[in-house]
This record gives C-alpha cells, sequence and structure tokens, in this order.
C-alpha cells in the first residue's frame, strides 16, 4: 500500500509538471499578450510606447526560455506562482480566496448527484424494463444532453417569473450563515451536477443490472434476507466501483463547468477568476489556476484508485 | 447457397428495391426504436441546417421594427427577440453553425487522435510512453478552459472556434483507439499480414484500422454531441463563432440576459434545440454501440 502510494506519487509529477510546461508554452506561443490588452485598455495615444513599456514591467520581454525557467524556479523552490498581471495580487491568494466557492460547488455537486442518482439507479435495476426503469433511463439521456448553462439560466429565469425569486446578490460563505449559503449554492450544484446525475444514474443501473445476476445474491435472496440488505449489502457495495470510477471522472468536467455556472449566478470562485484572467492574457494567474485544477484532477483519481480497495477487499495495491 | 438465393430474390428491379427498403426501415424502426428516432433528430438537424433558407420563415437577420420582444403567435412561431429578429429563422440558421462546427471539429480530433493512438500503440516503445504521458496531462485539463484559453488567444472565428473542440477531443479518442489497437494487434491476422510481406504502414492501415473503425464510428457520433455542447459553451461564454452569425449558445448569453424576465422565450428556444441535437448524436452513439459492440451495452 505504501509503496503503492509512493509509486502512485512520483508518477503524478511528471504530469502535473507537463501539465504546467504545457500551459506555459501554449499561453506564449499564442498571438497576443497581457501588455497588449493592458495598453488597449488604458486608450491612450501611443500605443506602441505603453505596450513596450508593460512588456518590460511585466517582464515579457525577456526571451521565453528565460521566462520559464524564472516562473518554474519560483513555483518549485518557494511554492510562489508569481503575481497577477491585473490585480497586482499574488496568485496565491487570489486562489485561496477564491477556492471554497468553487470546492463548496464542486462537493455540493457530487454530494447532490450521488445522493439523487445511486438510489434512484438501484430502484431502476430492481425494475427492469418496467415504467419504474424506464423514467429513471429517459432522465439520465436528456440529462447528458442538456447543456448545464440552459439550466442554470432556467433556474435563475424561472423563479424568478413564477415566484418573483431574485437570490440575494453577493457570496455569503458558510461558516457566517450557513442556512444562507446553502440556499445560495443549492441551485447553482444542482446546475453544475445535472450532468453527473445522469450519468450516475446510468451506470449505477448498468451495474446493478450486472451484479444482481450474480450467484452471490441469489444466495443472498435464498439465505431468506431483506431486500435492503441484499440490495445495498451485497449487490449495491459491489456495484459501486464503475460508479465511483466515473465520479472520479468527473472532476475535470465540474470544474471546468464551475467557469460557466459561476458566471451566470455570479459567485466568486476559481472558474469566475480563470475566465476574467483568460479574457485578460493573465499569464501568472491563468497558470496558477490550470495547474491547480490539474493538482486536484490527479489527487481525485489517486483517491478514487485507492477507494477500489475499501469497496473491494480483494483488490491489492503494490 | 444462401447468396444465390439472396440474389435471385433481388433481381425484381428498382421498385423492389424500394420496397424492400422501406420493409427494412420498418423493421428497424420496431427493433431499435431509440435508434430510430435518433437517426431522425440527427436526419432533422442536418435537413435544417442544408436547407435553412429555404425552410425559415424570415432572414434570420432582418430586425422587425414593429414586431421588438414579441410573444409566439402565429406570424413569429417562436416570438422574437429584442432587435425583433425572428427566433424561429435564428434557431434554424444556428443548426448551420452547430453542425459545421460539431462535423469539422469531430473530423480534426478523430483524425489526429486516430493517427497517434494507432501508431504509437502499434509502435509501442518509448515514443508511447512519451506520447501517453502528454494525453495524460491533457486529459487533466478541462476541455472547457483548454478551448477557452485557445480561442480567447485565436481571436473567436469559425476556424479557431473549429480548431479548439478538435483539439479538446484528441486525448479522448485517443485513448479509445489505442485500447482498441493494442486489442487487436496481437491477433493471428497481424503476425499473418507480417510474415507475408506487409509494410508496418500497411499493417496499421489496411489491417488494424478496419478493425477498429466500429469504436471509431461510435464515439464520432458521441463526440459531435459533446463537440455540439462546447461550441454552444463558448458561445455562451462570448467566445464562440462572433455575432451576428446566429449561435444557439450566444443566443442565450450577453444582452440577451438583460431581456429575459420579460420575454423568456428567448431563453426557452435555443435551449431546446441544443438539447434535441446532442441528444440525437447522443442516442445514435448509443444506438451504434448496441448494435456492434454487445460487450459495451449500457454502460
Amino acid at each position: 500500500m505504501r509503496t503503492y502510494l509512493i509509486q502512485r506519487i512520483t508518477l503524478a509529477i511528471p504530469t502535473v509538471l507537463l501539465v504546467a510546461t504545457v500551459t506555459f508554452v501554449l499561453m506564449h506561443i499564442l498571438p497576443g499578450d497581457a501588455a497588449l490588452v493592458k495598453a488597449a485598455s488604458t486608450g491612450a495615444q501611443d500605443q506602441q510606447t505603453l505596450y513596450n513599456a508593460y512588456r518590460h514591467d511585466m517582464g515579457l520581454d525577456r526571451p521565453g526560455y528565460v521566462q520559464f525557467g524564472d516562473w518554474m524556479w519560483r513555483l518549485l523552490r518557494f511554492g510562489d506562482f508569481g503575481r497577477s498581471y491585473g490585480t497586482q495580487d499574488a496568485v496565491t491568494h487570489q486562489i485561496i480566496t477564491h477556492l471554497p466557492v468553487t470546492l463548496e460547488l464542486a462537493l455540493g455537486s457530487i454530494l447532490l448527484g450521488l445522493a439523487v442518482a445511486i438510489p434512484w439507479g438501484v430502484i431502476a435495476a430492481t425494475r427492469r424494463d418496467r415504467a419504474g426503469d424506464y423514467v429513471p433511463r429517459i432522465i439520465s439521456v436528456l440529462l447528458l444532453s442538456v447543456p448545464n448553462f440552459w439550466i442554470a439560466t432556467l433556474f435563475v429565469v424561472l423563479p424568478a417569473i413564477w415566484f418573483r425569486y431574485m437570490p440575494a446578490p453577493g457570496y455569503v460563505s458558510f461558516f457566517d450563515h450557513p442556512a444562507v449559503n446553502v440556499q445560495e449554492f443549492f441551485l447553482p450544484c444542482l446546475a453544475l451536477g445535472s450532468r453527473l446525475i445522469g450519468a450516475t444514474l446510468r451506470m449505477t443501473r448498468s451495474s446493478m443490472l450486472e451484479v444482481l445476476q450474480q450467484d452471490y445474491v441469489r444466495t443472498a435472496w435464498a439465505k431468506g434476507l431483506r431486500a435492503r440488505t441484499v440490495l445495498s449489502r451485497h449487490a449495491l457495495k459491489n456495484a459501486l466501483i464503475p460508479v465511483v470510477s466515473l465520479v472520479g471522472g468527473q472532476i475535470a468536467f465540474l470544474l471546468g463547468g464551475s467557469v460557466i455556472v459561476e458566471s451566470v449566478f455570479g459567485l466568486p470562485g476559481l472558474g469566475n477568476l480563470t475566465l476574467q484572467a483568460i479574457y485578460q492574457r493573465d499569464y501568472p494567474q491563468i497558470q496558477g489556476d490550470i495547474l491547480l485544477i490539474a493538482l486536484i484532477v490527479v489527487a481525485v483519481n489517486l483517491v478514487t484508485d485507492l477507494s477500489y480497495g475499501w469497496l473491494d477487499p480483494r483488490i491489492r495495491y503494490g | 447457397m444462401g447468396l444465390l438465393l439472396e440474389q435471385k430474390r433481388d433481381s425484381g428491379g428498382v421498385l423492389d428495391l424500394g420496397r424492400r427498403s422501406v420493409e427494412e426501415l420498418r423493421r428497424f424502426t420496431v427493433k431499435r426504436p431509440v435508434g430510430a428516432f435518433a437517426l431522425a433528430l440527427v436526419l432533422m438537424l442536418v435537413f435544417l441546417a442544408v436547407f435553412a433558407p429555404v425552410v425559415s420563415p424570415y432572414d434570420p437577420l432582418v430586425q422587425h421594427s414593429d414586431a421588438v420582444m414579441e410573444a409566439p403567435d402565429t406570424h413569429f412561431l417562436f416570438g422574437t427577440d429584442y432587435f425583433g429578429r425572428d427566433i424561429l429563422s435564428r434557431v434554424i440558421y444556428g443548426a448551420r453553425i452547430s453542425l459545421t462546427v460539431g462535423i469539422a471539429s469531430v473530423a480534426l480530433g478523430l483524425a489526429a487522435g486516430v493517427l497517434i493512438g494507432l501508431v504509437t500503440a502499434y509502435v509501442g516503445g518509448a515514443t508511447d510512453i512519451l506520447v501517453q504521458r502528454l494525453m495524460d496531462a491533457a486529459l487533466a485539463f478541462p476541455g472547457l478552459i483548454f478551448a477557452l484559453a485557445i480561442v480567447t488567444a485565436l481571436g473567436p472565428r469559425l476556424i479557431t472556434v473549429i480548431l479548439a473542440i478538435g483539439f479538446t477531443a484528441i486525448p479522448r479518442n485517443n485513448r479509445v483507439v489505442r485500447g482498441s489497437v493494442l486489442a487487436e494487434k496481437n491477433n493471428l491476422y497481424v503476425t499473418a499480414a507480417g510474415a507475408s510481406g506487409c509494410s508496418q504502414w500497411r499493417i496499421m492501415w489496411r489491417h488494424i484500422l478496419p478493425n477498429v473503425a466500429a469504436p471509431i464510428i461510435i464515439i464520432g457520433a458521441t463526440e459531435l454531441g459533446a463537440a455540439i455542447l462546447l461550441e454552444a459553451s463558448l458561445s455562451f461564454l462570448g467566445v464562440g463563432v462572433p455575432p451576428p452569425s446566429p449561435s444557439w449558445g450566444s443566443m442565450l448569453s450577453g444582452e440577451y440576459r438583460t431581456y429575459m424576465l420579460a420575454a423568456p422565450w428567448m431563453a426557452f428556444f435555443p435551449g431546446v434545440a441544443i438539447s434535441l441535437a446532442v441528444l440525437g448524436w447522443n442516442l445514435l452513439g448509443d444506438a451504434l454501440r448496441d448494435a456492434w459492440d454487445p460487450r459495451l451495452r449500457g454502460s
């Protein structure tokens, strides 16, 4: 187990470094830069002089490999992501202030998704090819096709029209006002998690169908165990591995989707931060954000793989 | 023998052939109703895109100044937007952008994914390991953020949107192709082809590729749904195909949002269009998978 962990973490390091490199190269080979955006935003007469001055300030007039080496060195040596061109604030500080919103959004979507999809998937599997099966199947296919920004839009528009309900503007931390915070996050989480619900529902159903045909499930029924015990203890736990793998794989999609959901609901999270940074060509901020997202994805993948051992004790790591 | 009989029955000429395809279509519909529904959705999408000028009641860009933000009625079936443009016509023309971007980007993503996946899986060795690490790294990027960065940097145009979306699909396609090729390459027919003097290149393209065509076509359909979704998302964030082109995603964003409370139909129809288009391709992908690859059924 320990060897496995060390091995996996060692393997993750080149992946994350590669992400950092690819992001850096991508940002720098594409035309246009932050100095250009900043110079244009001033509307000054002499764009060229201003542009050159900004380029020098930002260190963009140095050769690419020097910039890369400098950035990498600070990152590895001091854990320093640099300063945002836009806000002049440390990238790390920006991330720390924006990350909780996105984490809550992503975690909320996952919890909501699992709470809805897993029980429903189990029920669908036990009612194979009857109405109780068709309805969730149709709903899961629909949820996989409806864009999350449309769901988010409807969540904003419909309550306003039907109930004259407008969410209170501004973000409230869970630790200050839990009730207000949950109210604020419920619809965004549902919009972000819609696709996850569809995918999980579908996977739970098909995985359960397979497990329910196993001999040990028949034995469990034959022993006269209650349906509840057979389904949850004997069948579901064994059916969960592909489901967990699916949810773990959706994390990158959730973090990407947070860009859209946060912008629709006006939540100050990592997605919104990254979106603004991309518009402004704010390299240090984009690089920091993407590196963090990649780290989260890689970490979640590791946790996903480790959870297999808990779900199925036959799986050994090493 | 069976083949001979088949041919004899076929000799009825064009009329018989027509009757037979109708019969086959009927059987297909009964046997795979979901597949038939998906096919109908996709064909409708293609039809609307191709014949947009004929089908749409108005020019999608013409502003009917006497009918601004009019609710759906007999003149404007889907209502009008805040410029007085007919939403139905804009939705129909939107199918063009959606389908153009979808098909072009999927073609790009599949071509690159197949090339990389086929060659690295077949050749193996250090190249394979290096490319795999690169693909793993690419999979840790959220596709939307990646595409967003590319389009913003290159400037929002049709071609950059296509490039960006095609790019994000490469690692996924590569993985599917790689997996299938790895499963195929130890088969006897590959050894036989090698023994009979075929070049590596010929073995890859003429022997292995046709045998992994089914999974490639299946992901092609599913990826088309994903591409349409991503195009709409980019347009929604304001970095898609630029206005005044009627893209479904941009019809739900920007200034439109200010007027949605007063004219909710503006928020409704483009969303339905995106959902139906994606639904059609997703279901088609499912139906193809059920038909060709029963092992993957329902997954």
